[in-house]
């Protein structure tokens, strides 16, 4: 299979190669061009090229991470607030309750106290009552011994002295 | 596009293998014929030779599964 | 007026040393260049000033062209480069198959525009890429891994020892075949639609009538048709050469 030529009928002759024929020159050629746009790309193209992918991929890449970190450092951050806030909240309620049983403490006691004195000043002042009652018991017996014996010595018409006075009125006082 | 979804190229150009191996064998066992000038026992190896490949390529496609 | 339906096919598929420019006589191309090498030269000097003018560097957050160029390049780094060859090599080898990737779509694509043609129409252009395809493949092999361990790859394993005096040649056969195949796929697919466009619009000038306006319509959506093979091709060539590559860096038992 060599190159024919192939003539046309009417007019012009055009040289037309044959059909699936080798030729060389074609070959090198394309092997020419194939190899000098691999080159010549790699140089300009398909290395700023790639690198540029690489480096933005790297970009994006870190970007990502970093937020993800700064996602997680905020909920770590949150769960530490959450956590402050709850131990405070804590804190807040103890505080309230013991104050509150100071409080009732503190009643109590008072109570107690206030009963005590009340306790003590009633006894007092029945003691102070019955004491009062026995003086004036004592004296009522005097005086009634003393009108008695006034009474006897008007009757009797007789003066007693006074320490016969007062002997008899401790013998009647005794004996009542 | 899910790369597990894609269909397997060299499974697909079985067919062309196949065929273009038997054209090849079937080329070499012609042109030894050329050579010799007479009969055509060339091409009839060439042909068995050829089918012999393509059967060995199908061979090669059922084992792997 | 006398259609010649055999020449119009012809003309639009094959390579020529004339480029034919509609209502102006056809350019005479100097001596060894042809038209579908003058294609490679115009996608060249395409890729070159796309790259190097077009594309803004170090924008922080690109726009327009670059960030499409960006995305097509991390496609094949990611989808392509890494998914056959692993992380460390798929990184090292991104620039071969992303001039793969664009040289191969740029040539799909310039052949869809009117007046030129399709580069990767002609054997000699997709076998000369498929030969870089393989002797990465065993150059490559030979160099990263050393000889004997590329020797290793072909020894499949589950495999007794008496079939490997089978085995053994038709692996090494299979080299060459897949590289071959990877060749044929390219070439049939874009010729393929590129015949059935001449043919179909030939028909329809041969046969001129009512039959014409439902023809036009026919080419018009598998030219769309075409324009996704182009891209589909493209990638698929990549994808393909970067898996058989792949198979021989690291041979997976």
């Amino acid at each position: 299979m060599t190159n024919e030529t192939v003539h046309e009928v009417a007019g012009q002759a055009h040289e037309q190669i044959a059909f699936m024929s080798p030729e060389n020159t074609l070959v090198l050629l394309t092997w020419a061009v194939f190899f000098g746009l691999l080159i010549i790309l790699n140089k300009f193209a398909w290395k700023p090229i790639l690198a540029g992918l690489d480096q933005r991929e790297e970009a994006i890449r870190q970007s990502v991470e970093k937020a993800e970190q700064i996602q997680r450092e905020y909920e770590q951050l949150n769960q530490k607030r959450q956590q402050i806030l709850d131990e405070s909240y804590a804190q807040a309620k103890e505080i309230v309750a013991e104050a509150r049983k100071g409080a009732q403490n503190a009643a109590r006691v008072i109570e107690e106290k206030t009963k005590e004195e009340t306790q003590i000043m009633i006894e007092n002042a029945q003691r102070e009552i019955q004491a009062t009652v026995q003086r004036a018991r004592e004296d009522l017996r005097k005086e009634s011994v003393d009108l008695a014996i006034q009474l006897a010595g008007k009757l009797i018409e007789k003066n007693l002295d006074e320490k016969d006075h007062q002997k008899l009125v401790d013998d009647l006082v005794r004996k009542i | 596009m899910n790369k597990k979804q894609l269909p397997n190229l060299t499974d697909l150009s079985l067919g062309l293998n196949v065929a273009a191996g038997f054209f090849v064998f079937t080329l070499i066992g012609y042109f030894i014929d050329q050579k010799r000038g007479e009969g055509h026992l060339g091409i009839l190896l060439g042909m068995a030779i050829g089918l012999a490949y393509g059967g060995y390529e199908i061979w090669k496609l059922i084992r792997r599964q | 007026m006398v259609f010649d339906f055999q020449n119009h096919i012809v003309h639009h598929m094959q390579n020529s040393y004339y480029w034919q420019l509609p209502f102006l006589p056809p350019v005479a191309l100097p001596a060894p260049l042809t038209l579908h090498a003058l294609m490679v030269i115009f996608a060249f000097f395409f890729l070159l000033i796309l790259f190097c003018f077009f594309y803004k560097k170090n924008l922080p957050v690109p726009t327009g062209i670059t960030n499409l160029l960006e995305a097509v390049v991390v496609f094949v780094r990611d989808d392509i480069a890494i998914t056959s060859l692993g992380e460390k090599d798929g990184r090292r080898m991104t620039p071969l198959f992303c001039t793969f990737f664009f040289f191969i779509l740029t040539l799909n694509v310039l052949g869809l525009i009117p007046l030129f043609a399709t580069a990767t129409s002609n054997v000699n252009v997709t076998g000369a890429l498929a030969m870089v395809t393989f002797s990465f493949m065993v150059f490559g092999a030979i160099y990263k891994n050393g000889f004997k361990a590329f020797l290793r790859v072909l020894v499949p394993s589950g495999v007794p020892f008496p079939v490997l005096f089978l085995v053994v040649p038709l692996e090494f056969m299979g080299l060459f075949i897949r590289t071959f195949a990877l060749m044929i796929r390219l070439f049939a697919n874009m010729l393929g639609g590129h015949i059935t466009i001449a043919v179909l619009i030939g028909l329809g000038v041969l046969f001129f009538g009512v039959i014409t306006v439902p023809v036009v319509a026919l080419v018009l959506m598998i030219y769309l048709i075409e324009v996704l093979i182009a891209f589909i091709q493209a990638y698929v060539f990549t994808l393909l050469s970067a898996m058989i590559i792949g198979q021989t860096y690291h041979p997976d038992h």
